[in-house]
Parts: structure tokens; sequence; C-alpha cells
């Protein structure tokens, strides 16, 4: 004989499902939200790149005592989405930390990858390698699905003309070999270094795991800084 | 069609046909979409709380998460997915505790499973053909809403 259920017994079974919905959902985000939080001493792998020189782009005091440098490919998804990290870490740290971005295109993956960092460094002659590195990865969407090399090449000088460069030269920087030469230098610096992913950073040249919130990288870099005022 | 052993349409399922299998299959749907939930509520989690895993030189990327096919304008895909098996836990608890289950009740319940298969398969053709990479939580809750669909078919069959 089915017993059916009355009125409050319904709510209760309502509540009690409620509950434990809830419950299960806030465990789930205090999981993953606190998963990032590990400790620094296993943060780094063991790898390391080449000292930062007058010829890298560096973001906050090129002396500071720390410094982190970011192997970054500007069709990888990844990589835009560690730019808002990287964003506030610079504003955070200001003038304690250098950044510094090394191009690491990822060829077979992202074939529209090398001629985005082209058209960074051809900005960067006119000295605008920032706003450019910023615009390519906010507009990622938009020139990396296209398939022709003359489409993409059209909107970056889009880009370079909304910021207010002189887009003739800039069309011919992109193809130079100058521009083409620093890009090459930088991938071979990160084969060099056994980058195989991006984003990859290295701090004060040692390369680190991935940090998996900002929270997390945060505490890598206060670690080096601690370090780095105490060897004083 | 198999012959009907019904002396007569009724508007309403009534004591008789609230049987054990109705209550068995709506059982299975709250479990199945539970599963679903957790499932969901976890991309839905990481996508807050962690940043993508990398590209990498031998593996591509952690594509399907990150393309713009997981976001609906500010909102990811995922939210819908836990708002989705909410109300499917919900309505098939609802239906449990009825004293009779009418047959448009039991359609809507169907309805809700076939809305939900018919989506994951926009989401993994999109997968497949447009991005190219599976992701295993998106596959485990397409297979959720697969069971939860097939659950729903036998329901809905049920004279």
């Amino acid at each position: 004989m089915m017993c059916l259920m009355n009125t409050s017994r319904r709510k209760e079974l309502f509540i009690g499902v409620g509950f434990v919905v809830l419950v299960v959902a806030l465990m789930i985000f205090a999981g993953v939200a606190s998963s990032g939080k590990s400790s620094t001493k296993t943060a780094f792998t063991g790898g390391q790149t080449t000292p930062i020189t007058a010829s890298d782009h560096i973001k906050g005091n090129p002396s500071a005592t720390v410094s982190v440098v970011e192997y970054g490919d500007f069709q990888c998804p990844a990589c835009a989405q560690y730019e808002p990290v990287i964003q506030q870490l610079i504003s955070e740290y200001g003038d304690r930390i250098a950044f510094v971005f090394r191009h690491f295109p990822l060829y077979q993956a992202h074939p529209n990858a090398e001629i985005a960092s082209h058209a960074a460094e051809a900005a960067a002659l006119q000295g605008k390698f920032w706003e450019m590195h910023d615009l390519l990865y906010a507009k990622q969407s938009e020139w990396s699905t296209a398939s022709m090399r003359s489409i993409v090449r059209d909107h970056f000088s889009v880009y370079a003309s909304s910021l207010g460069m002189d887009v003739a030269k800039f069309e011919s920087d992109i193809r130079s070999e100058a521009v083409v030469q620093k890009v090459n230098a930088d991938a071979a610096s990160g084969n060099a270094a056994r980058v195989n992913h991006t984003p990859t950073f290295f701090i004060n040249l040692v390369e680190i795991k991935n940090p998996t919130n900002y929270d997390a990288f945060k505490s890598v870099i206060d670690a080096a800084l601690a370090s780095s005022t105490s060897a004083q | 069609m198999t012959p009907s052993n019904q002396s007569s349409t009724q508007p309403s399922l009534q004591a008789p046909a609230r049987n054990s299998l109705v209550m068995r299959l709506l059982t299975a749907i709250v479990g199945v979409s539970f599963i679903g939930f957790v499932d969901s509520a976890y991309l839905l989690a990481d996508h807050y709380f962690k940043l993508p895993l990398p590209c990498s030189v031998t593996n591509g990327c952690e594509a399907v998460l990150t393309s713009p096919y997981a976001m609906v304008g500010p909102i990811p895909l995922a939210f819908f997915g836990v708002v989705y098996y909410i109300v499917v836990i919900f309505f098939a608890l609802y239906l449990y505790t009825e004293a009779s289950i009418s047959r448009t009740q039991i359609l809507m319940m169907f309805a809700l499973t076939l809305v939900g298969f018919l989506m994951s398969i926009v989401f993994m053709s999109i997968q497949t053909f447009l991005i190219g990479a599976i992701c295993m939580y998106c596959a485990l809750s397409a297979l959720c809403t697969l069971v939860s669909f097939g659950l729903g078919t036998t329901l809905a069959r049920i004279k």
C-alpha cells in the first residue's frame, strides 16, 4: 500500500533536498576556491631561463629585486585568461617587481600566433609594445579565427591605427627581418629553458608551476620578495 | 502501438497508476540529475575560481572551457546546467510527492528531459565539430541528460 505524503511531509522533503543541494554546491565551490592555495615550496619546477636584457619588454622596475618572466602566445586562450591576473599583479606590486614578456608562439596549435608576435614587435618599434600586447589579448577572438594571413594583417593594421601608430611603417615593420629575429630569439630562449606550454612563468628566472588563481600567484611573489629582502 | 488494456481514457493517473515503476523512474531521474548538478557546479566553480590549464606544445589547449562557446554573453554555460538540473530535481520530487500525477505533468517531465538531451547534442556537436576537443566534465553532463531522457521516455510511455 503506497502511503501518500501530506503537505508537511512534502515541505520537509523539499527543504531537506534543497539544503543538501545547497551544501553540496557550497562544498564544491569552497573546495575549488581553496585548491590553488598550495604552499610555495612546491611551486618551483627547476627550469631556468636567461637573464633579463635591454632587448626585453619590461613593465614595472627593470632593476627590481624580483622578476616575473612570462613566455606567452597571443593566440593562446589560457594566456588571455591570465592577462587580468598579470595586470592586477603589476598594479599591486608596482616598481617592486619587473614583469617581462617574451614571445613563445605555439606554431602548431596556433597558426596566427607568430604573426601576432610580429605585430607586437612592429608596434614596439613605435613605442607601443604594451598597448598592442593588451589589444591583441583583448581582441583575441576577433583575429584568432581568421584563416588567411592577409585578413589577420588587416585586423592588426586596424589596431595599429586605433593606437595612433604610423600604419604604413607598421605594415612594413611587421614583415621586417629585425622583428622576425626578435620573436625567433625569444622563442629560442624559451626552447633553451624547456618551455613547452603557454603561459610559462619564471620568478627570478626560475620556472614555477602555473598558479591556479591570483592569491596563489601573489604568495609565490611574496615569498620571493621576502627572501630577497632577508638576503640583503 | 501496443493494445491498451485501459477501459477508458483518464485525464489523470489515479492511485493505481501511481505505481512503483513511476516512483522508481522519478527517483532515478533525481539521482542522475544530482550527478549532473554536482558536475555542472564543479565546472561553474572552476570557471570563477581557477585559471585555465596552459596551452601546450603537445596537447593543444584546454580548448573547450576557454572557447567563446562556453559562454552565453557574460554567463558561463555551466550556470545554465546548474539551474537546469535543480529544476529537474525539484520537478521530479514534486511529482514524486503528488497524490495523483496527470498526463500533462508526465509529459512536462518528459519535455524537460528532452530539452536537456537536445541541448547536450548541440553542445557535444559544437565540441566535436567546431572546437575539435571534448571536455570530460561536459561529456559526463551529456551522459546524465541522455540517461535522464531515457528515463523520461520510459515514464511517458507508461499507460
